[in-house]
């Protein structure tokens, strides 16, 4: 073989190995914190603002609860919630959320798509039940658990399919979890302080009280507002003796300042279980619960939630 | 026309010395990135377990998977770069220069670079479906096999061929755990087989 034909044949397959750099490349700059790290670099130098979300974006579900947070806005001003929840729940919670999160989607669609499970329908009729059917095949192939449930095969989405389910699907489900909660105090009792901006009684500074004070004497029964998992049980200076329940589709519960905690991390809990007996421990002024609800990364005014009746 | 291809492929090719490296480190990259978004669920489970979640939960766990992902970044450029230009390793180089790190670099590379080329795969799937329906999936294994050969195979040679000689054969040990964590993450998560049996 000649020297040319070794030249030629190194350079082969030039504008195959080029189209694949820009697609390998272009993946990197636009999906990945490193990505993101060089675009903040690039504009830093040529002193431009960043355009890209935080690093840690990268690893969090994006930004999907505004469909939610109109929908907690809407119950709060038109007090939507039903006053008394039926023995044995909703008959379908989600069916209630999705009027509310999707109020343009027709009843007749979620009821075509509906094969028992709510998060598939809604996901269909977000969606479409192609971009499911592909994910559901890829998250099987990968050996996923269960792929035909949406969080397990969400990453296996296109990325804004994923952020169009995030928005409405998961928004949905995570609605008829709260539909369907109950107050975590069953005896009478008066809220000392309630979500929003306040100056920290005991600190002074002025910051989101991420919860509400529910005044309670010592020992008062405190009980799982919905059915969940236990996520996490413990004692630090700032919240006292605490409980955090995961209730699934990113809805969590805490209830801190307790006396005693009468469950273990992993335990199943069922909705009105008895939890814990509220106290005084933590940085607290006086005997009460701090009972905080959180949908993803972020605090939710439970208030609206209650029912008139609790 | 086939001629002007030609020509243009030919161009093309002589350019690539500047930047096929940076289609070989992307594809790692994209690999290291779908292990890391596992690792952040990892480090909550076992934060959860320990009991050193608060109420308030954490971001520890994606931190954690952020700075390990642009650690694991910079490692990858540094051994890429060093490797440029070197040649195809043989057996007795190999062995000349055996070490922890001539172990771990394949042991990297090749789940990390495969869950990569599987990343580019969907993706290629993904933009073609809406044209070409069904065929979009054949399309993206086309695409992923692509990839692993013109950017995973062709590097993992030159970096195991760019092996320096080791001064002590647990050269490389410092940096096993991880790298060696987080291609496990790309290997079980990141590869389309394991659904196979």
């Amino acid at each position: 073989m000649s020297q040319l034909d070794t030249v030629r044949r190194a350079r082969r397959f030039g504008l195959l190995d080029l189209m694949l750099v820009v697609l390998a490349s272009g993946s990197v700059w636009l999906r990945t914190p490193v990505g993101a790290s060089m675009d903040f670099a690039v504009r830093w130098g040529l002193g431009a603002e960043a355009s890209r979300p935080v690093l840690t974006a990268y690893f969090e579900v994006p930004e999907r609860k505004q469909a939610l947070a109109k929908a907690l806005e809407t119950l709060s001003e038109t007090t939507h919630v039903p006053s008394e929840v039926p023995e044995g729940g909703f008959p379908q919670p989600w069916r209630t959320a999705a009027a509310l999160v999707l109020p343009d989607i027709p009843a007749a669609d979620l009821d075509a798509a509906y094969g028992g499970d709510p998060g598939s329908a809604l996901e269909a009729v977000s969606i479409g039940p192609e971009l499911t059917a592909r994910a559901v095949t890829r998250a099987r192939a990968a050996g996923i658990p269960n792929p035909e449930h949406y969080s397990a095969h969400r990453a296996f989405l296109p990325a804004a399919a994923a952020r169009k389910a995030d928005a409405e699907v998961e928004a949905t489900l995570a609605l008829a979890k709260l539909l369907e909660m109950q107050w975590p105090v069953t005896t009478e009792h008066r809220i000392s302080s309630g979500y929003g901006m306040r100056t920290h009684p005991v600190t002074g500074v002025h910051k989101l009280h991420n919860g509400v004070d529910l005044a309670v004497p010592v020992g008062t029964d405190i009980v799982a507002v919905q059915s969940g998992r236990v996520a996490a049980i413990g004692e630090d200076n700032a919240n006292g003796r605490f409980v955090v329940i995961d209730h699934g589709s990113k809805v969590r519960t805490s209830y801190c300042h307790l006396d005693e905690q009468l469950v273990k991390r992993g335990d199943t809990v069922s909705r009105g279980a008895k939890i814990a007996l509220s106290g005084n421990t933590g940085r607290s002024t006086g005997p009460h619960l701090h009972f905080t609800l959180r949908v993803g990364k972020r605090t939710v005014d439970p208030l609206p939630l209650r029912r008139p009746t609790e | 026309m086939i001629r002007l291809l030609s020509t243009l492929d030919q161009a093309v090719g002589a350019t690539r010395p500047g930047w096929r490296w940076l289609g070989e480190m992307s594809l790692v990259l994209l690999g290291v990135h779908l292990a890391a978004d596992r690792v952040d669920d990892a480090v909550l489970r076992g934060l959860s377990a320990a009991g050193w979640l608060g109420p308030d939960g954490s971001p520890a766990g994606a931190w954690i998977a952020l700075g390990l992902e642009l650690l694991v970044a910079t490692r990858v450029a540094w051994v890429l770069l060093l490797s440029a230009g070197a040649d195809a390793p043989t057996w007795q180089s190999y062995k000349q220069h055996f070490s922890v790190e001539s172990v771990v670099r394949p042991l990297f590379w090749v789940p990390t670079s495969a869950a990569g080329a599987w990343v580019l795969g969907m993706a290629i799937e993904d933009a073609t479906a809406p044209y070409i329906g069904a065929g979009a999936f054949w399309l993206g294994l086309l695409g992923a096999g692509l990839a692993v050969w013109r950017l995973g195979w062709t590097p993992l040679r030159r970096l195991i061929g760019g092996l320096l000689p080791p001064k002590h054969r647990t050269d490389g040990i410092a940096w096993a755990p991880l790298l060696l964590g987080i291609a496990g993450f790309a290997a079980w998560y990141g590869l389309p087989i394991w659904g196979l049996w």
